[in-house]
């Protein structure tokens, strides 16, 4: 994300330009007396902030396939096998 | 919303006799009225694969689990991601991956803005989970499977 600094000065004559930017994913912050008093940043829409928090897209489109579950051989189910791996 | 899978909600999809089976089969393939976005963690996966391939030995099964986690969106281990495990290992209350786990289920609730289910079967794990989403007022829902 780029960022840049405007003025009180110039965010009031040429608002609509710098909402283009940040439309386009520029970070804009806002100063007065050339001290930063505002941050303008764009508004995500649910896959960029998925994205933000580490998710990753599947790797295949559509519903999840189907698997057909296996009998386990006697001894401990699948569920405790993965728990006493994490004591 | 976000549907989130632990490793030991995901393992319950592989075996007809594991407690919970028949609900974690619903909660991944019967469609609710909202849509549902499917995630588990990138460590979750690596967990579920080493646990059939150990306790079934069986390559057919593995197979079709990872084509079934090429479907499902998958969470990295970020430094946002390692900064939350830290500080809940620290609390001495969970252990090792499933701290982790817990650590990126709480970062997506907190980052997207979208409601999420948190499955899991892990005791220590749904605890933690549950606490912090009520001490950061986090939208999650813990369900908790049978072990």
């Amino acid at each position: 994300m780029t960022r840049r600094q405007v003025s009180v000065v110039h965010l009031r004559s040429r608002l609509a330009k710098v909402l283009q930017e940040v439309e386009r994913g520029s970070e804009v912050v806002v100063t007065r007396s050339g001290r930063a008093v505002a941050r303008l940043v764009p508004v995500l829409d649910a896959d960029a902030r998925l994205w933000a928090a580490g998710v990753h897209a599947p790797r295949r489109e559509g519903p999840v396939p189907r698997v057909k579950p296996v009998r386990l051989s006697p001894g401990p189910s699948l569920t405790r096998t993965v728990l006493e791996a994490r004591d | 919303m976000i549907r989130f899978w632990d490793t030991s909600a995901l393992v319950k999809l592989y075996s007809s006799t594991e407690g919970g089976h028949r609900e974690a089969l619903k909660r991944l393939h019967v469609f609710p009225r909202r849509p549902v976005r499917h995630v588990t963690s990138m460590i979750a996966a690596v967990e579920l694969i080493s646990a059939l391939a150990r306790r079934t030995r069986d390559a057919a099964l593995v197979a079709a689990a990872l084509r079934q986690l090429e479907a499902i969106g998958q969470v990295e281990f970020t430094e946002r991601h390692r900064d939350v495990a830290l500080r809940l290992a620290g609390s001495g209350l969970a252990r090792g991956a499933d701290t982790a786990i817990a650590a990126q289920a709480l970062v997506v609730a907190e980052a997207s803005g979208m409601p999420v289910e948190f499955l899991t079967a892990d005791e220590a794990q749904s605890r933690v989970v549950q606490g912090e989403a009520t001490s950061r007022a986090l939208d999650i829902t813990v369900v908790r499977l049978p072990l």
